[in-house]
Protein backbone atom coordinates (compact mmCIF):
# COMPACT_ATOMS: atom_id res chain seq x y z
CA UNK A 1 0.00 0.00 0.00
CA UNK A 2 1.44 3.40 -0.86
CA UNK A 3 1.13 6.37 1.20
CA UNK A 4 0.82 9.80 0.86
CA UNK A 5 -0.03 12.55 3.47
CA UNK A 6 -0.61 9.98 6.22
CA UNK A 7 -3.38 8.52 4.70
CA UNK A 8 -3.49 4.87 2.78
CA UNK A 9 -4.32 4.16 -0.75
CA UNK A 10 -5.53 0.99 -1.45
CA UNK A 11 -4.81 0.76 -4.95
CA UNK A 12 -5.68 -3.06 -5.54
CA UNK A 13 -9.82 -3.30 -5.27
CA UNK A 14 -8.98 -7.03 -4.95
CA UNK A 15 -7.40 -6.46 -2.02
CA UNK A 16 -9.40 -3.83 -0.66
CA UNK A 17 -10.56 -4.61 2.96
CA UNK A 18 -13.89 -2.27 2.43
CA UNK A 19 -15.15 -4.24 -0.73
CA UNK A 20 -18.02 -6.35 1.24
CA UNK A 21 -18.75 -3.39 2.30
CA UNK A 22 -19.60 -1.21 -0.91
CA UNK A 23 -22.48 -2.03 -2.74
CA UNK A 24 -20.78 -1.15 -5.93
CA UNK A 25 -17.35 -2.76 -5.34
CA UNK A 26 -18.73 -5.85 -3.83
CA UNK A 27 -17.90 -7.41 -6.98
CA UNK A 28 -16.50 -11.10 -8.45
CA UNK A 29 -13.04 -11.10 -8.59
CA UNK A 30 -13.16 -11.56 -12.57
CA UNK A 31 -15.61 -8.45 -12.62
CA UNK A 32 -12.69 -6.59 -10.22
CA UNK A 33 -9.66 -7.49 -12.41
CA UNK A 34 -11.49 -6.02 -15.19
CA UNK A 35 -12.27 -2.65 -13.24
CA UNK A 36 -8.91 -3.07 -11.97
CA UNK A 37 -7.44 -2.42 -15.28
CA UNK A 38 -9.85 0.48 -16.27
CA UNK A 39 -9.69 2.74 -13.03
CA UNK A 40 -6.99 5.40 -12.10
CA UNK A 41 -6.63 5.76 -8.37
CA UNK A 42 -6.27 9.35 -7.12
CA UNK A 43 -6.44 11.18 -3.53
CA UNK A 44 -7.50 13.95 -3.18
CA UNK A 45 -7.51 16.60 -0.42
CA UNK A 46 -10.66 19.16 0.93
CA UNK A 47 -12.07 21.31 -1.53
CA UNK A 48 -10.86 19.63 -4.24
CA UNK A 49 -13.60 19.82 -7.44
CA UNK A 50 -13.88 16.11 -8.72
CA UNK A 51 -16.50 17.63 -11.34
CA UNK A 52 -18.26 20.47 -11.75
CA UNK A 53 -22.27 21.05 -12.78
CA UNK A 54 -22.66 21.77 -16.83
CA UNK A 55 -19.00 20.25 -17.68
CA UNK A 56 -19.33 17.98 -20.12
CA UNK A 57 -19.26 13.70 -17.90
CA UNK A 58 -15.60 13.01 -18.84
CA UNK A 59 -16.26 9.77 -16.50
CA UNK A 60 -17.12 8.47 -13.21
CA UNK A 61 -15.70 8.61 -10.19
CA UNK A 62 -16.05 6.07 -7.23
CA UNK A 63 -15.56 6.90 -3.47
CA UNK A 64 -13.44 4.66 -1.72
CA UNK A 65 -12.81 6.73 1.35
CA UNK A 66 -14.04 10.45 2.16
CA UNK A 67 -17.06 12.24 1.60
CA UNK A 68 -18.11 14.55 -1.51
CA UNK A 69 -20.60 17.34 -1.27
CA UNK A 70 -22.84 17.42 -4.41
CA UNK A 71 -24.56 21.00 -4.97
CA UNK A 72 -26.18 22.06 -8.15
CA UNK A 73 -27.55 25.84 -8.97
CA UNK A 74 -31.43 26.45 -8.25
CA UNK A 75 -34.01 28.31 -11.03
CA UNK A 76 -33.18 31.25 -9.01
CA UNK A 77 -29.28 31.25 -9.43
CA UNK A 78 -29.17 30.05 -5.52
CA UNK A 79 -26.71 26.88 -4.70
CA UNK A 80 -28.28 24.05 -3.51
CA UNK A 81 -26.57 21.07 -1.61
CA UNK A 82 -28.16 18.01 -2.83
CA UNK A 83 -26.83 15.42 -0.45
CA UNK A 84 -23.66 14.00 0.70
CA UNK A 85 -22.16 11.58 -1.49
CA UNK A 86 -20.61 8.54 0.71
CA UNK A 87 -17.96 6.24 0.41
CA UNK A 88 -18.97 3.42 -2.15
CA UNK A 89 -21.00 5.94 -4.37
CA UNK A 90 -20.43 6.29 -7.81
CA UNK A 91 -20.63 10.11 -9.01
CA UNK A 92 -21.29 10.82 -12.83
CA UNK A 93 -23.43 8.37 -13.73
CA UNK A 94 -26.63 10.07 -14.96
CA UNK A 95 -24.49 11.91 -16.92
CA UNK A 96 -21.82 9.68 -18.13
CA UNK A 97 -24.68 7.00 -18.84
CA UNK A 98 -26.62 9.87 -20.68
CA UNK A 99 -23.51 11.29 -22.38
CA UNK A 100 -24.54 14.67 -20.93
CA UNK A 101 -22.41 17.33 -19.13
CA UNK A 102 -22.46 16.51 -14.93
CA UNK A 103 -25.65 17.43 -12.71
CA UNK A 104 -23.93 18.72 -9.97
CA UNK A 105 -20.53 19.80 -8.64
CA UNK A 106 -18.87 17.51 -6.34
CA UNK A 107 -16.44 18.98 -4.16
CA UNK A 108 -14.18 16.95 -1.72
CA UNK A 109 -15.04 17.20 2.16
CA UNK A 110 -12.24 15.18 3.50
CA UNK A 111 -9.28 13.69 2.39
CA UNK A 112 -10.74 11.12 -0.12
CA UNK A 113 -9.69 8.68 -2.32
CA UNK A 114 -11.57 7.66 -5.64
CA UNK A 115 -11.00 5.71 -8.75
CA UNK A 116 -11.93 7.23 -11.65
CA UNK A 117 -13.14 5.51 -14.61
CA UNK A 118 -13.39 7.03 -18.44
CA UNK A 119 -17.22 7.25 -19.78
CA UNK A 120 -16.27 5.03 -22.88
CA UNK A 121 -14.57 2.14 -20.59
CA UNK A 122 -17.34 2.54 -17.85
CA UNK A 123 -20.14 1.96 -20.34
CA UNK A 124 -18.53 -0.94 -22.18
CA UNK A 125 -17.77 -2.24 -18.47
CA UNK A 126 -21.41 -1.66 -17.54
CA UNK A 127 -22.73 -3.56 -20.84
CA UNK A 128 -19.73 -6.83 -20.27
CA UNK A 129 -21.14 -7.47 -16.93
CA UNK A 130 -24.69 -7.67 -15.87
CA UNK A 131 -23.61 -7.68 -11.72
CA UNK A 132 -22.34 -4.22 -12.60
CA UNK A 133 -25.61 -3.08 -14.75
CA UNK A 134 -27.27 -4.59 -11.30
CA UNK A 135 -25.17 -2.24 -8.58
CA UNK A 136 -25.53 0.87 -10.90
CA UNK A 137 -29.25 0.26 -11.30
CA UNK A 138 -29.40 -0.40 -7.51
CA UNK A 139 -27.67 2.93 -6.96
CA UNK A 140 -29.13 4.71 -9.25
CA UNK A 141 -32.87 3.42 -8.08
CA UNK A 142 -31.77 4.92 -4.58
CA UNK A 143 -30.50 8.30 -5.52
CA UNK A 144 -33.66 8.62 -7.26
CA UNK A 145 -35.41 7.93 -3.76
CA UNK A 146 -33.49 9.98 -1.94
CA UNK A 147 -33.78 12.61 -4.53
CA UNK A 148 -37.72 12.44 -4.39
CA UNK A 149 -37.72 12.28 -0.41
CA UNK A 150 -36.01 15.49 -0.83
CA UNK A 151 -38.82 17.47 -2.93
CA UNK A 152 -41.10 15.39 -0.93
CA UNK A 153 -39.66 17.34 2.15
CA UNK A 154 -39.33 20.48 1.12
CA UNK A 155 -41.06 22.73 3.08
CA UNK A 156 -42.71 20.43 5.24
CA UNK A 157 -40.03 21.95 7.96
CA UNK A 158 -41.99 24.58 9.93
CA UNK A 159 -38.64 26.24 11.14
CA UNK A 160 -34.95 26.43 10.62
CA UNK A 161 -34.44 24.59 13.77
CA UNK A 162 -36.35 21.74 12.96
CA UNK A 163 -34.58 21.70 10.24
CA UNK A 164 -31.25 21.76 11.32
CA UNK A 165 -32.66 18.78 13.53
CA UNK A 166 -33.46 16.79 11.06
CA UNK A 167 -30.22 17.41 9.38
CA UNK A 168 -28.12 16.35 12.93
CA UNK A 169 -30.72 13.65 13.09
CA UNK A 170 -29.97 12.07 9.56
CA UNK A 171 -25.95 12.55 10.38
CA UNK A 172 -26.60 10.22 13.49
CA UNK A 173 -27.71 7.75 11.69
CA UNK A 174 -23.54 7.33 10.85
CA UNK A 175 -21.89 8.41 14.38
CA UNK A 176 -18.21 7.93 14.69
CA UNK A 177 -16.80 4.57 16.01
CA UNK A 178 -13.70 5.97 17.22
CA UNK A 179 -14.66 8.61 19.18
CA UNK A 180 -15.33 7.53 22.88
CA UNK A 181 -19.16 9.01 23.95
CA UNK A 182 -21.23 8.40 27.19
CA UNK A 183 -24.01 6.14 26.17
CA UNK A 184 -26.76 9.18 25.34
CA UNK A 185 -24.51 10.96 23.49
CA UNK A 186 -23.90 10.53 19.78
CA UNK A 187 -20.60 12.04 18.16
CA UNK A 188 -20.61 12.96 14.14
CA UNK A 189 -18.09 14.37 11.82
CA UNK A 190 -19.35 17.35 10.61
CA UNK A 191 -17.33 18.97 7.59
CA UNK A 192 -19.87 21.36 6.55
CA UNK A 193 -19.12 25.00 7.25
CA UNK A 194 -22.40 27.25 8.95
CA UNK A 195 -22.76 28.87 5.29
CA UNK A 196 -23.01 25.00 3.45
CA UNK A 197 -25.44 23.88 6.11
CA UNK A 198 -27.16 27.10 5.56
CA UNK A 199 -27.11 26.59 1.50
CA UNK A 200 -28.46 22.48 2.97
CA UNK A 201 -31.65 24.36 4.66
CA UNK A 202 -32.20 27.23 2.79
CA UNK A 203 -31.70 29.69 5.40
CA UNK A 204 -28.84 32.32 6.32
CA UNK A 205 -25.57 31.81 7.85
CA UNK A 206 -26.43 33.88 10.67
CA UNK A 207 -29.86 32.00 11.27
CA UNK A 208 -27.93 28.87 11.49
CA UNK A 209 -24.92 30.04 13.41
CA UNK A 210 -27.73 31.74 16.07
CA UNK A 211 -29.81 27.60 15.41
CA UNK A 212 -26.58 25.91 16.99
CA UNK A 213 -26.22 28.40 19.67
CA UNK A 214 -29.66 28.03 20.89
CA UNK A 215 -29.20 24.15 21.08
CA UNK A 216 -26.15 24.23 22.86
CA UNK A 217 -27.35 26.47 25.29
CA UNK A 218 -29.89 24.08 25.88
CA UNK A 219 -27.51 21.04 26.18
CA UNK A 220 -28.39 19.29 23.29
CA UNK A 221 -25.54 19.65 21.06
CA UNK A 222 -21.64 19.71 21.75
CA UNK A 223 -19.16 21.45 18.90
CA UNK A 224 -15.48 20.52 19.47
CA UNK A 225 -14.26 21.34 15.92
CA UNK A 226 -14.96 18.87 12.93
CA UNK A 227 -16.88 16.55 15.76
CA UNK A 228 -19.87 17.16 16.79
CA UNK A 229 -21.67 15.42 20.03
CA UNK A 230 -25.38 14.72 19.91
CA UNK A 231 -26.52 14.96 23.76
CA UNK A 232 -29.61 15.15 23.84
CA UNK A 233 -31.38 13.38 20.84
CA UNK A 234 -35.04 13.12 22.25
CA UNK A 235 -35.29 16.66 22.42
CA UNK A 236 -34.16 16.98 18.59
CA UNK A 237 -36.47 14.29 17.48
CA UNK A 238 -39.36 16.26 19.31
CA UNK A 239 -38.77 19.23 17.71
CA UNK A 240 -38.98 17.59 14.46
CA UNK A 241 -42.56 15.76 15.67
CA UNK A 242 -43.93 19.08 16.83
CA UNK B 1 -56.99 12.61 -5.40
CA UNK B 2 -61.22 14.15 -6.43
CA UNK B 3 -62.33 12.12 -9.87
CA UNK B 4 -59.30 10.14 -10.27
CA UNK B 5 -60.41 6.88 -11.47
CA UNK B 6 -58.20 3.75 -10.28
CA UNK B 7 -56.54 2.14 -12.96
CA UNK B 8 -56.82 -1.59 -11.51
CA UNK B 9 -60.24 -1.56 -9.70
CA UNK B 10 -62.75 0.81 -11.82
CA UNK B 11 -62.53 0.70 -15.37
CA UNK B 12 -63.76 -1.32 -18.22
CA UNK B 13 -60.85 -1.88 -20.18
CA UNK B 14 -60.63 -1.98 -23.91
CA UNK B 15 -57.88 -4.44 -25.78
CA UNK B 16 -55.85 -3.25 -28.84
CA UNK B 17 -55.40 -5.55 -30.56
CA UNK B 18 -53.66 -4.14 -34.38
CA UNK B 19 -52.29 -0.72 -32.75
CA UNK B 20 -50.08 -1.64 -30.66
CA UNK B 21 -46.85 0.30 -30.27
CA UNK B 22 -43.62 -2.98 -30.29
CA UNK B 23 -41.23 0.23 -29.52
CA UNK B 24 -40.79 1.77 -26.04
CA UNK B 25 -37.24 3.15 -24.42
CA UNK B 26 -37.20 -0.53 -22.69
CA UNK B 27 -37.52 -2.85 -25.34
CA UNK B 28 -35.06 -0.68 -27.39
CA UNK B 29 -32.56 -1.34 -25.43
CA UNK B 30 -33.23 -5.51 -25.07
CA UNK B 31 -32.05 -8.43 -27.39
CA UNK B 32 -35.25 -9.46 -29.33
CA UNK B 33 -35.55 -12.65 -27.38
CA UNK B 34 -36.12 -10.68 -24.13
CA UNK B 35 -38.25 -8.47 -25.56
CA UNK B 36 -40.52 -10.83 -26.88
CA UNK B 37 -40.57 -12.85 -23.81
CA UNK B 38 -41.61 -9.82 -22.35
CA UNK B 39 -44.00 -9.47 -24.68
CA UNK B 40 -45.79 -12.51 -23.77
CA UNK B 41 -46.84 -10.74 -20.68
CA UNK B 42 -48.40 -7.70 -21.88
CA UNK B 43 -51.47 -6.74 -21.25
CA UNK B 44 -52.56 -3.45 -23.47
CA UNK B 45 -55.05 -1.25 -22.62
CA UNK B 46 -57.00 1.95 -23.69
CA UNK B 47 -58.29 4.27 -20.45
CA UNK B 48 -59.54 7.72 -19.83
CA UNK B 49 -58.35 11.05 -18.72
CA UNK B 50 -57.95 10.91 -15.06
CA UNK B 51 -56.99 7.40 -14.79
CA UNK B 52 -54.45 6.57 -12.01
CA UNK B 53 -52.18 4.83 -13.69
CA UNK B 54 -49.91 4.18 -10.48
CA UNK B 55 -50.83 5.63 -6.88
CA UNK B 56 -48.34 7.19 -4.48
CA UNK B 57 -47.65 5.16 -1.46
CA UNK B 58 -48.92 2.38 -3.11
CA UNK B 59 -46.21 -0.18 -4.48
CA UNK B 60 -47.57 -0.97 -8.32
CA UNK B 61 -48.28 -4.29 -9.47
CA UNK B 62 -47.69 -3.92 -13.03
CA UNK B 63 -44.86 -2.01 -14.95
CA UNK B 64 -46.59 0.80 -17.16
CA UNK B 65 -45.84 0.98 -21.19
CA UNK B 66 -47.51 4.96 -22.49
CA UNK B 67 -48.07 3.93 -25.91
CA UNK B 68 -49.82 7.03 -27.06
CA UNK B 69 -51.29 9.73 -24.85
CA UNK B 70 -50.27 11.73 -21.99
CA UNK B 71 -50.02 12.11 -18.42
CA UNK B 72 -49.04 13.75 -15.56
CA UNK B 73 -46.31 12.61 -12.99
CA UNK B 74 -46.76 14.63 -9.44
CA UNK B 75 -45.24 14.66 -5.83
CA UNK B 76 -46.97 15.88 -2.97
CA UNK B 77 -44.29 18.40 -1.62
CA UNK B 78 -44.91 20.47 1.49
CA UNK B 79 -46.17 23.49 -0.92
CA UNK B 80 -48.25 20.99 -2.68
CA UNK B 81 -47.78 19.73 -5.70
CA UNK B 82 -44.97 19.51 -7.95
CA UNK B 83 -45.54 17.81 -11.30
CA UNK B 84 -44.42 17.56 -14.61
CA UNK B 85 -46.06 16.11 -18.15
CA UNK B 86 -44.84 13.11 -19.94
CA UNK B 87 -46.10 12.47 -23.69
CA UNK B 88 -46.66 8.88 -24.73
CA UNK B 89 -44.33 7.60 -27.16
CA UNK B 90 -43.10 4.51 -24.80
CA UNK B 91 -42.41 5.76 -21.57
CA UNK B 92 -42.25 2.90 -18.77
CA UNK B 93 -42.98 3.46 -15.40
CA UNK B 94 -42.59 1.58 -12.46
CA UNK B 95 -38.98 0.32 -12.76
CA UNK B 96 -37.21 1.77 -9.83
CA UNK B 97 -40.35 0.07 -7.69
CA UNK B 98 -39.74 -2.94 -9.34
CA UNK B 99 -36.11 -3.01 -8.63
CA UNK B 100 -36.84 -1.59 -5.02
CA UNK B 101 -40.03 -3.44 -4.24
CA UNK B 102 -41.37 -0.67 -2.80
CA UNK B 103 -44.14 1.86 -2.84
CA UNK B 104 -44.30 4.64 -5.65
CA UNK B 105 -43.45 7.98 -4.94
CA UNK B 106 -45.61 9.66 -7.67
CA UNK B 107 -48.73 9.61 -9.07
CA UNK B 108 -49.04 9.05 -12.69
CA UNK B 109 -52.59 10.04 -14.13
CA UNK B 110 -53.81 10.01 -17.66
CA UNK B 111 -54.37 13.49 -18.73
CA UNK B 112 -56.03 12.41 -21.78
CA UNK B 113 -57.12 9.04 -23.46
CA UNK B 114 -54.13 6.84 -23.20
CA UNK B 115 -53.15 3.55 -24.60
CA UNK B 116 -50.97 1.46 -22.34
CA UNK B 117 -49.15 -1.73 -22.20
CA UNK B 118 -49.11 -3.68 -18.92
CA UNK B 119 -46.56 -6.28 -17.69
CA UNK B 120 -47.02 -7.88 -13.99
CA UNK B 121 -44.47 -6.33 -11.70
CA UNK B 122 -43.67 -10.57 -10.58
CA UNK B 123 -43.33 -11.28 -14.44
CA UNK B 124 -40.85 -8.85 -14.96
CA UNK B 125 -38.99 -9.70 -11.82
CA UNK B 126 -38.73 -13.33 -12.81
CA UNK B 127 -37.62 -12.16 -16.45
CA UNK B 128 -35.05 -10.13 -14.64
CA UNK B 129 -33.24 -12.68 -12.93
CA UNK B 130 -33.02 -15.05 -15.98
CA UNK B 131 -31.41 -11.97 -18.30
CA UNK B 132 -29.82 -9.91 -15.57
CA UNK B 133 -28.53 -8.11 -19.01
CA UNK B 134 -31.92 -6.26 -18.47
CA UNK B 135 -29.67 -4.27 -15.78
CA UNK B 136 -27.71 -2.47 -18.71
CA UNK B 137 -30.95 -1.09 -19.85
CA UNK B 138 -32.39 -0.08 -16.49
CA UNK B 139 -29.01 1.35 -15.18
CA UNK B 140 -29.90 3.94 -18.76
CA UNK B 141 -33.44 4.41 -17.94
CA UNK B 142 -32.83 5.36 -14.37
CA UNK B 143 -30.31 7.56 -15.22
CA UNK B 144 -32.60 9.35 -17.17
CA UNK B 145 -35.73 9.30 -14.60
CA UNK B 146 -32.59 10.75 -11.87
CA UNK B 147 -31.86 13.57 -14.18
CA UNK B 148 -35.66 14.59 -14.39
CA UNK B 149 -35.97 14.67 -10.32
CA UNK B 150 -32.79 16.18 -9.92
CA UNK B 151 -34.23 19.17 -12.70
CA UNK B 152 -37.38 19.29 -10.57
CA UNK B 153 -35.33 19.31 -7.18
CA UNK B 154 -34.45 22.22 -8.75
CA UNK B 155 -36.98 24.00 -10.01
CA UNK B 156 -38.98 23.36 -6.47
CA UNK B 157 -39.81 26.68 -4.58
CA UNK B 158 -37.24 26.61 -1.40
CA UNK B 159 -38.24 28.20 1.79
CA UNK B 160 -36.04 30.19 4.35
CA UNK B 161 -37.28 30.96 8.09
CA UNK B 162 -35.62 32.10 10.81
CA UNK B 163 -37.93 30.76 13.34
CA UNK B 164 -36.54 30.19 17.00
CA UNK B 165 -36.99 26.77 18.27
CA UNK B 166 -39.98 26.52 21.41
Amino acid sequence: MASADQFHIIENCLKCPLREDRLFCDLPDDVLKDLQEIKATSFYPKGVLLCLEGQPARGVFILCTGRAKLSTTSADGKSIILRIAEPGEVLGLTAVIGKTSYEATAEILEPTQANFISGQDFLHFLDKHSNVGMRVAHQLTHNCRCAYEEIRSLGLAKSVPEKIARLLLKWSERPLKVVKTKPTEIAIRVTLTQEEIAQFVGTSRETVSRTLGDFKKKGWLNIRGATWYILNKPALEKLTNS
Amino acid sequence: MTGITSLFSLFPYSRLVNSVQRSNELYDLLAPEVREELARYEEAKTVPAATALIRRGVPPEHLVILDAGSVEVSFQTGKGLLSTVVNGGGKVFGLREALSHMASEADIVALNQCQVKLIPQRRFTAILKQHPEIYAALARLLSADLKVAQDLLRRAPRKSSSAKPK
